[in-house]
């Protein structure tokens, strides 16, 4: 057993299990702390992978900005209290829904399984890696020169987002005043 | 089995995508059904990069780096839309809202 | 071209005299009778025309030996792969037989019409339809293919009923024409299915190509009896006969013309022209021979019931027909064809004669109300006594001849026998009875007509009586022919010696001799003196039986067919189909709950769906 095997085991339990409390738990901040754990888990895991932008990224993003913005608004909403939402579904639709669900999952499985042993399609060992500079070096380089058009594609979108964003939340004269 | 293998990765990224998603369909909690998204757009990062490694390439990582930004971008729209539903509905919970049906 | 020109010239005496009838001059009845005078005209031209070309035939080689044929391709008709249809004419001594007769007979009797319809408003129309007729006629005999028969075959159909409704005010007739076209179109199916089997077994419609084909047993039955059934609808044999007397209807020129003469015999005609392959089963033959003797008797027994002068005859045609039906079921076509020819010339003589004495008593037709009109109208008497005579089959006459002649044939053939010439001989001796009993009660003893048609009583003018005596001259020495134009046209004769064959041909002329002979005493002797009116009879009653079993069975039975299947099965699946839809809806229904989250799991199942179906399906990914 190796320690990737070992630290692999850890961080996926914990991942899963947090996702786990995600869904179940009746108070939706307690969902959004739990998320927050699934996040960190997720980071350990991409670190297993040696994939370090990634997973420094990964709480910088989503943990610290992410939930950060939904624990934000569920306290604006005053959402903090337990709800009983799991419980208003009938009992034949939520079993339904897991059959399915991990029906799904179980063949999506058996399809990854497939994966075992396939050669691989490219070519960046390890040693490649290390000495093209690391992970970072290589992510970047490849960002900003084969897939600068897309980079410059997500900056609008960030734009777009914002605009939206300020215009569904704004106050007053305007669709939301006669909404009111 | 000695070495930790991509294809295990791989594993525990389905998984979370399968909660994700049952999350999705069995919650009525507006906000916690959005959590339930990051959770499956997450699964699905964990699995490109899981593939990157497989395939020995570094395109994986970008395409994460792409998803994450998207999920961003999104989860602020959708609480905002959530907000602006809150003002004129006083309820987070889906099955409240129901004026477009029938 | 000659050909071709004999029959269009029908054809456009029938244009001209159609558009004159559109015309709202009434041209009949002013002289000179324009209409008939064209007509008339055309269709002596067409005679002329036919002598000319009938003797060309006679000098392509010897009339005994051989078949010699004139033929007149116009123009390809149809062509749909294998099956070929030339519209053509074919002259050979088997048509030119029945061309010479239907322009010279025919000829006479528009001549006769000019004076017969000479007071009728409808002149123009007449004509127009007469001369339709001939040109129908005329492809039916000289067509060279089986369609175009067809085509000549529907023709005189419809021109039979244009003709039998002519005067069409009066709906009994039009019921009469409606009557004589439906039991022909029966008739018709039959010609039709003939050809489609023709078609089959010769790979062609051309009439020669069809008779020296050799089907199967089997098929030269089944194509028999089709033929058959055509000649029966046509020729008015059993089953299929009750439109003749009706037909009467028409004018009494029309009777001579289509009833007697021409339409009638277009039966023989189409057996004769097929004659080998239907001679090919024996089965075919016995049928027609059997049906043909059948009808004969009973025609001639229904014809002692009757006291219309018109119906008299027509049954008289129906039992003459049956002779020569009987001829060719014996495998004689010569004899059946001669006695076409005497036929031809006898019995138009006597509807002729007949529409004289009607046109003179202003319009009686009973028997019964006639008599003593040998004196009133000596022309008539004398020229009718002539076609009695004819049919009764007494020498020197034409009729002793063919009538003697398939007696006689159908006894000594192989495919005749005894029986059916035993009950020919029979029929003669009652057609015998019932001519003389209507030559004694319309010409001999006292007069019975009523005051005011004596006062009318004259003789028919030159233009009635010349056809007259040129038809009584040809019922005297139309048998004279007999020798060279008695053949089969594959070009065997038949001599008349005595003693050729086992049966002497004297014993046979002395028998029917005698039995026309007996007949006529008999009748004499019954109504020479008494001649009170008697009730018409219907002995066989076929005629109230078709009209109960299709008349009334088939409404009934369409009917009751309609209230069981339209309303028992067809609403029934109607309305099941609409419920069917209106169940189903409501079922599928429950999937729309508006839902998304209930949509996210349907297409988690569908995604489940597919991907078990990608791995463990068709196409499968094998090793998974």
């Amino acid at each position: 057993m190796d320690a990737r095997l070992l630290a692999f085991f850890i961080f996926s339990t914990i991942a899963v299990f947090g996702s786990l409390m995600v869904i179940f738990k009746k108070n939706p901040v307690a969902s959004a702390f739990a998320l927050v754990v699934v996040f960190f888990s997720f980071a350990g895991l991409y670190a297993v992978m040696a994939a370090h932008l990634v997973a420094a990224l990964q709480i910088l993003v989503y943990t610290g900005a992410i939930m950060v913005l939904f624990v934000f608004v569920i306290m604006l909403l005053n959402q903090d209290s337990p709800i009983e939402d799991l419980k208003a579904s009938s009992g034949a639709f939520k079993g339904i829904a897991a059959i399915a669900v991990s029906g799904l999952v179980y063949l999506l499985i058996r399809a990854a399984l497939l994966a075992r042993g396939v050669r691989p399609a490219g070519d960046l060992t390890d040693e490649k890696l290390a000495n093209a500079g690391g992970n970072v070096r290589a992510v970047s380089e490849s960002l900003f020169s084969d897939h600068l058009f897309h980079f410059e594609l997500t900056s609008f979108l960030l734009l777009g987002a914002i605009v939206g964003t300020i215009a569904l939340a704004k106050r007053g004269a305007g669709k939301e005043g006669a909404a009111t | 089995m000695n070495a930790f293998e991509p294809w295990m990765m791989l594993v525990v990224s389905l998984l979370i995508f399968g909660i994700g998603l049952f999350g999705l369909i069995v919650r009525k909690n507006l906000l916690v059904m959005l959590m339930c998204v990051e959770l499956m757009l997450n699964g699905v990062n964990l699995s490109f990069v899981a593939f990157s490694k497989m395939h020995q390439s570094i395109e994986g990582h970008l395409a994460v780096l792409f998803v994450m930004t998207v999920a961003a971008a999104e989860s602020a729209v959708g609480l905002g839309l959530v907000i602006a539903l809150f003002r004129t509905l006083r309820t987070v919970d889906s099955d409240q809202i129901q004026m477009l049906r029938d | 071209m000659m050909i071709a020109l004999l029959v269009f010239l029908p054809l456009a005496g029938f244009l001209i005299n159609g558009l004159i009838s559109l015309s709202p001059r009434k041209w009949g009845t002013c002289s000179p009778n324009v209409p008939g005078i064209i007509a008339t005209g055309m269709m002596a031209i067409s005679f002329v025309i036919a002598c000319f070309q009938f003797l060309k035939l006679g000098t392509m080689g010897a009339l005994m030996n051989g078949a010699p044929v004139l033929e007149e391709t116009l123009f390809s008709w149809i062509r749909l792969g294998p099956f070929i249809v030339d519209f053509g004419y074919r002259l050979d001594r088997l048509s030119g037989v029945f061309t010479l007769v239907i322009t010279g007979v025919g000829s006479l009797i528009h001549l006769y019409s000019i004076g017969y319809m000479a007071h009728d408003r409808g002149v123009a129309r007449y004509f127009a339809y007469l001369n339709l007729f001939c040109f129908f006629m005329l492809n039916l005999v000289l067509g060279q293919s089986l369609v175009h028969v067809f085509l000549g075959w529907e023709g005189v159909g419809l021109a039979s009923y244009l003709l039998i409704g002519f005067w069409h005010e009066d709906i009994l007739k039009v019921h009469a024409g409606q009557k004589a076209f439906i039991m022909n179109r029966i008739g018709d199916l039959g010609f039709l299915f003939a050809i489609f089997l023709a078609f089959g077994f010769a790979g062609s419609v051309d009439a020669l190509a069809v008779a020296k084909a050799t089907p199967p047993a089997p098929v030269a039955a089944a194509f028999a009896v089709f033929v058959f059934i055509a000649c029966s609808g046509k020729s008015a044999q059993i089953p299929l006969f009750t439109w003749l007397p009706d037909a009467m209807a028409g004018p009494t020129p029309v009777s001579a013309l289509i009833h007697a003469a021409t339409m009638v015999t277009s039966g023989i005609y189409l057996l004769a022209r097929l004659h080998p392959v239907i001679s090919s089963s024996a089965g075919g033959l016995a049928l027609i021979g059997g049906l043909g003797a059948m009808t004969a008797l009973v025609a001639a027994i229904l014809a002692c019931f009757q006291s219309d002068i018109k119906k008299i005859l027509a049954y008289s045609t129906i039992s003459q027909l049956g002779f020569m039906f009987t001829a060719c079921g014996a495998a004689e076509y010569g004899a059946g064809v001669f006695h076409v020819m005497t036929h031809a010339f006898f019995k138009a003589l006597l509807f002729l004669g007949a529409g004289s004495v009607i046109h003179a008593l202003s319009g009686q037709q009973d028997i019964f109300k006639m008599g003593g009109l040998r004196k009133e109208l000596p022309l008539t008497f004398w020229t009718f006594t002539a076609g009695w005579a004819a049919i009764l089959g007494l020498p020197p006459f034409s009729g002793f001849f063919s009538k003697d002649g398939i007696i006689h044939e159908v006894w000594i053939s192989p495919h005749g026998g005894g029986v059916l010439a035993g009950v020919l001989l029979f029929s003669a001796l009652i057609t015998a009875y019932y001519m003389t009993r209507l030559y004694v009660l319309v010409f001999f003893g006292a007069s019975r007509i009523s005051k005011k048609e004596k006062e009318h009583l004259h003789e028919s003018p030159l233009v009635m009586t010349l056809p007259l005596m040129v038809l009584a001259l040809a019922s005297l020495a139309g048998g004279w022919f007999g020798a060279p134009v008695k053949f089969s046209p594959a070009g065997g004769i038949h001599g008349g010696t005595a003693g050729e064959h086992g049966v002497p041909e004297s014993l046979v002329m002395a028998a029917s001799v005698l039995a026309a002979l007996a007949g006529a005493a008999m009748a004499r002797f019954r109504y020479a003196k008494k001649a009170e009116s008697e009730p018409v009879l219907d002995p066989f009653r076929i005629d109230s039986f078709y009209g109960m079993a299709f008349g009334k069975g088939v409404p009934a039975l369409a009917g009751w067919i309609g209230r069981w299947i339209e309303d028992g099965v067809v609403q029934r699946l109607a309305g099941w189909t609409s419920s069917l839809v209106g169940l189903s809806g409501n079922l599928i229904r429950v999937v729309q709950t508006g839902s998304a989250q209930a949509y996210l799991v349907m297409i988690v199942i569908a995604m489940a769906a597919f991907l078990s179906w990608l791995f463990f399906g068709v196409g499968g990914y094998g090793k998974f």
